[in-house]
């Protein structure tokens, strides 16, 4: 019976961990899986590492055992997220995220990025997420001076 | 079955593109700040950040997170006039910093080298994140989020000649698609005088250009509506109060949908002496709301909420209070039991609370005139529920039609323990020796139990003492419960009306016992002054040292 409400999920690098079909089932991309394939009880998710499908499991069971409880889920929330300050790892999950199409999931994450980078300076930006800066200095100087007040209190990067 | 593969996807350092969705779901959780920053990160971000879609996303994002409040307000030393935000989410409704002066105002100060009017400013939103600011020679549009104000182009309509017209109305609003419309409400009058149109002035954002609707004239704004405290946007549509032509002027809110640009009317609350008295429209708790008030009788202001929008009969009295010395207009209320009030050129706010409509407490003079009277001050000087806390005394408002059935005061007697209960008719007819009796409960006394009354028909006064020995009178109606602690010293007298109906409650076997004044030994007396009097007095003493 007990493996009737549990799938297996199997990361990049070949780790299998067993979730119930409940909780693996608030990602959408799961649920779809499964709807699709009635008769697997193993899913091979390539695009997502051992680590970062370990992180999501977690997220997705503490959401299962909060309900409908939102005051739970915030204190869950902040209990996950507590510590998870190193961008990397942030991208990983927000990718994942993304990709299993776990919305709590992705809107906490990309949160949680966006407070990280608020008081950024451009530069930083440029550096963190792989952009080229195609402005001339001129112009670069000339957008600047729009909303100079913005540059205003930046943070060391 | 067919994997969704991302191109990025393998990359394992930072310094990694995000795939686009995400990238701008983490940029739309970003303040406008440093939005504005980023947009020179590089040309696409810098045109992605500037498009007509991230800004609605973001608009969308943001609302989620709620809007601040603005206000205006004089900012010393030069009074310039300022648009002062205020965080929502914050326990102290703190002002957000910048405060943004009003650009054009300046140049009207230095023309008539005097300050000008403030009242001559109406200020409305936020709508969508955006202000908008009248004056008679200008309309300005500011976007305090990018510290923006932009003129908008002057309502191009003249009058018909011979006629006078006034601006008895503003709006402002925005539609579905986060565009914006700004309206002017013109009286064109003949010279006849009496059969003024009312025209309305739209501009619409879309067109960047203005139209002009004739409305008739079954409809005609209130003398003085050009105030921001008459006017409401909500529901998309704008609301102002209004009269209606007809066999009488009936009071009425004339409406204009946003969308649609269609004018119509709700009906007014039903409240009494209505043609006296200054209404203002605002929203509380999802709902139109109308606060009544009239500022020359120091009476308390009623506010009326229409509970189902468009619904006559959904009109009710919810909340009652002041009454202020002061008038001040109620024109925000924030998240949804304290009320803002303006003043000319500053704010208050204040508690809405439902005890108000059957208690009030105010501070006694010394005259020694008929104890029944009301014995005000000159000028009044009302007291707070807050106060009446500090001291001890306790108050509710409760269903007096229903207090067989009513499940509050059921709640109340269970979680206080009061098992006993009788009722008490003070009047004239029913007591022997009235006047004799109601000057000994005038007499100033303490009990060494608490003093529960529940008011159910009629209204009396009871006085205590506050910390400092000044009489506090407090005033109750039906619908009043209040308790007394033990060991305060109190006194009662019925009012003029000379009728009063208790409810008189008490924990086990009751006792009532009056120890008239002095009784400073009773531990009773010794305890009330231990938790209420020197508790403050305590705290004082600790201000004074730290000072």
């Amino acid at each position: 019976m007990a493996e009737e409400n549990t799938i297996t999920l199997k990361s990049s690098d070949g780790k299998e961990f067993l979730i119930s079909k409940k909780a693996a089932t608030l990602s959408e991309t799961i649920k779809a899986m499964v709807e699709e394939d009635n008769s697997s009880s193993v899913f091979p998710l390539t695009v997502v590492d051992s680590k970062t499908l370990a992180d999501v499991i977690t997220f997705l069971n503490k959401h299962v055992d909060c309900g409908d409880d939102d005051d739970k889920k915030k204190s869950c929330d902040e209990e996950f997220m507590a510590g998870k300050d190193d961008m990397k790892d942030l991208f990983d999950l927000v990718v994942a995220a993304n990709y299993l199409d776990v919305k709590d999931l992705l809107d906490l994450i990309c949160g949680k990025i966006a407070d990280m980078m608020q008081g950024k300076s451009p530069e930083w930006v440029r550096k963190t997420f792989n952009i080229q800066n195609d402005f001339s200095p001129e112009e670069e100087a000339k957008v600047r001076e729009e909303y100079a007040w913005a540059h205003e209190g930046v943070e060391e990067d | 079955m067919a994997f969704f593969q991302f191109s990025s996807g393998s990359n394992t350092a930072i310094g990694r593109e995000l795939p686009e969705d995400v990238m701008i779901q983490i940029l739309v959780c970003l303040p406008v700040k440093s939005i504005l920053r980023f947009r020179c990160v590089s040309k696409s971000w810098h045109a992605m950040l500037k498009s007509h879609n991230f800004i609605n996303s973001h608009l969308i994002s943001q609302k989620r997170r709620d809007v601040l409040l603005v206000r205006r307000c004089l900012l010393p030393p030069q009074n310039d006039d300022v648009l002062s935000f205020h965080d929502p989410n914050s326990p102290e409704l703190e002002e957000v910093s910048p405060n943004l002066s009003i650009p054009f105002l300046k140049d009207i100060k230095c023309r008539y080298n005097q300050p000008y009017e403030i009242a001559a400013v109406v200020l409305l939103g936020l709508s969508n994140g955006l202000v908008c600011i009248f004056h008679e020679e200008f309309i300005i549009l500011c976007n305090p989020a990018l510290r923006e104000f932009k003129r908008l182009p002057p309502c191009p309509f003249v009058c018909p000649q011979g006629c006078y017209f006034f601006i008895i109305g503003h709006g402002f609003g925005n539609t579905s698609n986060n565009d914006f419309k700004v309206v002017l409400l013109q009286n064109v009058d003949p010279d006849t005088y009496w059969k003024p149109h009312l025209v309305v002035n739209v501009y619409d954002s879309t067109t960047k250009s203005w139209k002009q609707i004739d409305a008739g004239d079954t409809m005609q704004l209130a003398f003085g509506g050009c105030m921001a405290y008459f006017e409401v946007f909500f529901n998309g549509v704008c609301h102002w109060y209004a009269k209606r032509n007809g066999l009488n002027f009936n009071h009425a809110i004339l409406c204009f949908d946003i969308s649609t640009e269609v004018l119509g009317w709700l009906e007014y609350p039903d409240i009494s002496s209505i043609e006296h008295g200054w209404r203002s429209l605002f929203v509380i708790n999802g709902c139109l709301a109308v606060a009544w008030y009239d500022r020359f009788k120091e009476d308390p202001v009623e506010i009326w909420v229409m509970k189902e929008y468009g619904v006559k009969y959904s009109w009710t009295k919810q909340f009652v209070i002041g009454p202020f010395v002061d008038y001040f207009y109620p024109f925000l209320a924030w998240k949804n039991e304290w009320l803002l009030m303006d003043k000319a050129d500053e704010y208050k706010i204040d508690q809405l609370d439902e005890r108000a409509e059957v208690i009030q407490a105010w501070y006694m003079d010394d005259s020694d005139e008929d104890q029944r009277l009301p014995h005000h001050k000159n000028p009044k000087e009302f007291v707070s529920f807050e106060k009446l806390d500090e001291l001890g005394v306790l108050s509710w408002k409760l269903d007096a039609d229903n207090y067989e059935t009513d499940p509050e005061l059921k709640k109340i007697r269970e979680s206080r323990g009061y098992s006993y209960m009788d009722f008490c008719e003070v009047c004239p007819e029913k007591l022997p020796n009235y006047e004799e009796k109601i000057k000994n409960f005038f007499e100033e006394h303490l009990h060494t139990d608490e003093e529960i009354r529940y008011c159910v028909a009629g209204s009396g006064y009871f006085d205590v003492r506050d910390r400092n020995e000044a009489w506090i009178r407090v005033w109750v109606k039906k619908g009043a419960m209040i308790v007394l602690p033990a060991g305060i010293y109190h006194r009662f007298t019925l009012d003029s009306n000379n009728y009063i109906k208790a409810m008189r409650l008490f924990v086990g076997d009751p006792i009532w016992t009056p120890f008239n004044r002095p009784h400073d030994n009773l531990p009773a007396r010794k305890q009330y002054v231990e938790t209420f009097v020197q508790k403050e007095e305590g705290v004082g003493q600790a201000v004074d040292a730290a000072a």
